[in-house]
């Protein structure tokens, strides 16, 4: 009976959603099956300056909620952000009006080199400032402001002076910008860096966290030092039991409702495949959630026994 | 302003195998041209060599490959 009440107090105080990334292999599917996810997230670089495809998503965004993802507009950098790549985000945007848009963390080109990918830049007070900036000039741009997400990377960002979770929290503690927190990327930087996930979570200004993404990797050698493996973010793996886990951690601790996505780029499994990873991230949710319910209740039930 | 060149240091190394391949046999004369002060170039001294190669096969591996964006 008590398991019951906890389950339904959760579901009364919380209305987390969870979806998976489209992909052009699941699109067919994601429609057939729509009732069985909350929200679709698609990346805003395959459909901006494309009316065809605008349309496709138009028609998309009628029958399921949509969170737009970009990844080249390059916000976390002391150089100003491409206004017509805010202009091009701004007019899709007038067409699919989604739930919410998110970006990066990261610089994606510097001094006329196009990096082609995301990349972590130096963590100091320049590239807070101009992230802060770029923010800004990105809410007012495209209306709405952005979730930035922390990303995975293999190098350690050189001229930095402050940790990871330091920087991201004195940008978003600055700004109207809110997180995405990559649990992979998450895991990925432990890994690779050698700290813990959960201090990172414990530390990060989890009132600011409203979207998670969850994928899958796999383990590389070092090329020059045989003994040291790094964790890589490749999307083309399933999502690792450690990653549920830190999902179960955060759903405990995080305030807001989360929407939780399943992303993948590759080596595409069946979509039925999907649903079972987005049911384990479901039940992962339900499981912080109940537990910090619990946690909640036993204080409540203490402080009722001393008055 | 060095800020941003430090940015495009990086952005260098990620993208340009011959710079990247300078970089590795002598930092100090790689990055002699760029206005940098004494705690950058101190910076870049000390960056993990083995871990920017890996960074940057990996920037190299995506952009060849080009289709699906990933974050």
């Amino acid at each position: 009976m008590a398991v019951v009440a906890v389950a339904v107090a959760v579901a009364v105080k919380y209305q987390d959603r969870f979806g998976i990334g489209w992909r052009p292999e699941y699109a067919a599917s994601i429609l057939m099956n729509a009732d069985e996810i909350d929200i679709v997230e698609v990346i805003s670089e395959n459909f901006v300056n494309d009316k065809d495809r605008i349309l496709s998503l138009k028609t998309l965004s009628a029958q399921i909620p949509i969170t737009v993802h970009s990844v080249s507009l390059g916000l976390a950098s002391s150089i100003p952000v491409k206004v017509q790549n805010l202009e091009n985000m701004a007019r899709l945007f007038d067409v699919i009006t989604p739930d919410a848009w998110s970006e990066h963390f990261a610089f994606v080109r510097a001094g006329g080199y196009e990096i082609g990918h995301l990349a972590a830049p130096p963590r100091n007070e320049d590239t807070i400032q101009g992230t802060i900036k770029n923010i800004c000039l990105a809410t007012d741009i495209i209306g709405m402001q952005p979730y930035l997400e922390n990303i995975a990377t293999l190098v350690s960002p050189p001229c930095s002076i402050y940790s990871e979770y330091q920087w991201i929290n004195k940008i978003v503690s600055a700004s109207s910008a809110g997180i995405l927190l990559d649990l992979h990327n998450l895991l990925a930087n432990s890994y690779n860096f050698g700290f813990c996930p959960k201090d990172f979570i414990a530390k990060l200004e989890l009132s600011k966290v409203h979207q998670v993404h969850l994928s899958g990797g796999k383990y590389i050698p070092n090329p020059l030092r045989p003994d040291r493996m790094h964790l890589l973010d490749d999307h083309l793996h399933d999502v690792p039991k450690s990653c549920y886990e830190l999902l179960t951690f955060l759903s405990e601790h995080c305030p807001n409702n989360l929407t939780v996505i399943i992303e993948r780029d590759g080596h595409f499994p069946a979509y039925e495949h999907m649903l079972l990873e987005l049911r384990k991230a479901k039940q992962a949710v339900q499981n912080g959630r109940e537990k910090k319910c619990i946690e909640n209740k036993g204080v409540s039930n203490l402080l009722d026994s001393q008055s | 302003m060095s800020a941003q060149i430090v940015e495009e240091i990086l952005a260098r190394l990620y993208t340009d195998i011959d710079f990247f391949e300078s970089f590795t046999r002598s930092r100090k004369e790689t990055l002699r041209g760029y206005d940098l002060d004494q705690a950058e170039r101190a910076s870049f001294d000390s960056l993990d060599i083995s871990e920017l190669m890996l960074a940057t096969r990996s920037y190299g591996h995506k952009r060849s490959k080009r289709r699906p964006h990933r974050s």
